[in-house]
């Protein structure tokens, strides 16, 4: 949330998480990864490890940005397997008494009078929120054994740096007392903040589920008192019908929201869907894989059409079956019903026309059409179209 | 199995359904019981002993892929000894989800039809089924050549992961809405090898390992 697509991982993680959640998020081994970051904390051990903390701190672990559903269940001690939060706070205490130990180790002028309590009050701040922010019944305990582990640290500390002048041990105690507070409620601060974010989102989520159900529900109960209104026009109850049941699938099944109109299904499921509303007949369409756009595609889908229309005017049937199957080289579109048939060789003229126009339609662009029929057989009209561009098919859905 | 010995047992949770399939099957198979959930079919499901079940695919409790599980392995545990074969599943759906139509046959349903589908042809699917075989409707021979499409550089499985020329020629004719006898003259075969392919198809979608079947269902949700 913070970095988008970061989160930190709980699968083949070393310590918290943050390398191979980084690893993921950039896509490379997180072997290499890590190779870089031990090389990095040879040069500044106390920088990585500081840059670790924060990152721990503010990236999500993975599966919080999936919503509540997916966190760990409760959080709580794993007897058996792995308990992740004593992992974490194990490894939060290590990393920070590393970099402090480091740090009074190359400044000489840090004594380990001040170096032990700080070790001390930032072991507390570990305990204080590695734990205490997980687990409910425990908090208080935690909290408690944290903040006298920090005061402690700090009065050690001040004691420690009692030579000085007043002035400067105020400043001092000051300083440690912030020190202290930044890291008792920072992280818990961060965290509130994560947990508003989620509570946002939830808020979001929630508000869209109603959206969808107000569309829904005005959408058919709106259809359900016209069908009651009108029951008598067995027609137009059907189409009535047949149009909800299209605009609440592509409600649930998502498609044709205006977004990915350039492609030869799309186009095809709009030319049938405006062909059902005006003819009592039914498409029932297959449609495998799909292609954009292009002139050679128009084409196809207006013949289809054409041959749809005349299925739907002269075969007098209620479905009729439309398969559209987009190949790398080719694609082929079938419109086959059940009807009255006819003979090919005998058409009366105004069919012929309409033969000839969906079958020149497709040749123009290099594509073959072919009408198969006998009377009482039904009609099948097959449409093929060579692709111009031969590549391999990325179905845009 | 003649048409009229078929016990049928319809599993779906609108009661508008139940009886408006009831009454299409009604004098041409024996339903023998109707249930509205999961838990309510597996116990009718375990008394009435019925050679077909048809399943919805959405239901509260798991869906139809759930009680097809739980049936079948409380077939498979009373196996021994047990003189009733485990029913058989058709999956009857309004849904076009392609994973939920898809997990229901990898669950073990025989096939898979839309509920616009004609009494007449419901009939034949059930006898169909009893009898052993699979049916595919336009629908789901589209969804299978679909989630089959494309060469895999090296199918883990070939045997399983791909579709023969064959297969491939008859899903295409019933994607195109041809009837199984239709299918056997038009490439001039005996219905028997055309429900032989299709059996094999049926096979392939429940034992192929192959991940793009279910990345492809899961990405994939289509009208």
């Amino acid at each position: 949330m913070f970095v988008a697509g970061l989160t930190r991982r709980r699968e083949g993680r070393w310590v918290a998480g943050v390398c191979s959640g980084l690893a993921a998020a950039l896509g490379v081994q997180v072997g290499a990864l890590r190779a870089v970051v031990v090389l990095l904390s040879l040069g500044s051990l106390p920088a990585v490890a500081l840059l670790y903390a924060l990152a721990w701190v503010f990236v999500p672990p993975e599966g919080e940005d999936g919503g509540a559903g997916s966190r760990e269940p409760g959080g709580g001690l794993v007897i058996g397997g792995r308990p992740a939060d004593v992992v974490d706070a194990v490894g939060v205490l290590a990393i920070v008494c590393g970099a402090v130990l480091l740090l009074g180790q190359f400044t000489a002028w840090l004594p380990p009078e001040v170096v032990v309590p700080a070790l001390l009050a930032t072991a507390g701040a570990g305990v204080a929120w590695g734990w205490g922010g997980r687990r409910e019944r425990l908090r208080p305990l935690f909290v408690a054994i944290g903040v006298s582990l920090v005061f402690i640290g700090g009065f050690a500390t001040l004691a420690a740096l009692g030579d000085l002048s007043s002035i400067g041990r105020s400043a001092a105690g000051a300083a440690v007392l912030i020190a202290g507070a930044v890291l008792l409620f920072g992280p818990w601060m961060a965290r509130l903040a994560h947990n508003l974010t989620d509570e946002r989102r939830q808020r979001i989520r929630s508000e869209e589920r109603a959206e969808v159900a107000a569309h829904l529900h005005d959408g058919v109960l709106q259809t359900l008192a016209l069908i009651q209104k009108r029951a008598a026009d067995d027609k137009a109850v059907r189409s009535l019908a047949r149009r909800q049941e299209r605009e609440l699938r592509s409600w649930l099944y998502g498609g044709s929201n205006g977004q990915a109109d350039a492609t030869v299904a799309t186009l095809l499921r709009r030319e049938l869907d405006d062909l059902e509303d005006h003819y009592a007949v039914r498409f029932d369409a297959v449609l495998v894989g799909d292609a954009p756009l292009d002139d050679a595609g128009r084409a196809l889908v207006a013949a289809g059409r054409e041959a749809a229309l005349n299925a739907a005017r002269h075969a007098g049937v209620d479905t009729v079956d439309v398969y559209l199957e987009v190949e790398p080289d080719r694609v082929s579109l079938f419109v086959r019903d059940r009807g009255c048939g006819f003979e090919p060789g005998a058409v009366p003229p105004d069919r012929r026309g309409v033969a000839d126009s969906i079958s020149a339609r497709v040749r123009r662009h290099g594509g073959t059409a072919e009408v198969r029929s006998a009377p009482g057989e039904g009609a099948e009209v097959e449409l093929s179209m060579p692709r111009s561009i031969v590549k391999v098919e990325e179905r845009p859905r | 199995m003649s048409e009229a010995g078929v016990k049928v047992f319809v599993v779906d949770d609108h009661p508008l359904v139940r009886s408006g399939v009831r009454s299409e099957l009604e004098g041409r198979v024996d339903v023998v019981g109707t249930a509205g959930d999961v838990d309510e079919a597996v116990s009718g499901i375990a008394a009435a002993c019925p050679d077909v079940v048809l399943v919805d695919v959405h239901m509260p409790g798991g869906g139809g892929a759930e009680l097809i599980r739980r049936v079948l392995t409380a077939a498979a545990k009373a196996d021994s000894g047990s003189a009733e074969p485990a029913p058989r599943f058709l999956a009857l759906s309004v849904s076009d989800a392609a994973e939920d139509v898809i997990a229901v046959i990898r669950a073990g349903a025989r096939g898979y039809l839309t509920k616009t589908v004609s009494g007449a042809e419901l009939v034949e699917a059930i006898s169909r089924v009893a009898a052993g075989d699979a049916v595919f409707s336009p629908r789901l021979a589209g969804f299978v050549l679909d989630a089959f499409a494309g060469t895999m550089p090296l199918p883990s499985d070939p045997e399983l992961d791909q579709l023969t020329a064959r297969e491939r020629d008859v899903l295409r004719l019933i994607a195109r809405g041809y009837a199984y006898k239709e299918v056997a003259r038009r490439l001039n075969l005996s219905v028997k090898t055309v429900e032989t392919h299709v059996s094999s198809v049926l096979r392939k979608l429940q034992l192929s390992s192959r991940h793009e079947l279910t990345r492809w269902a899961t990405e994939r949700r289509l009208v």
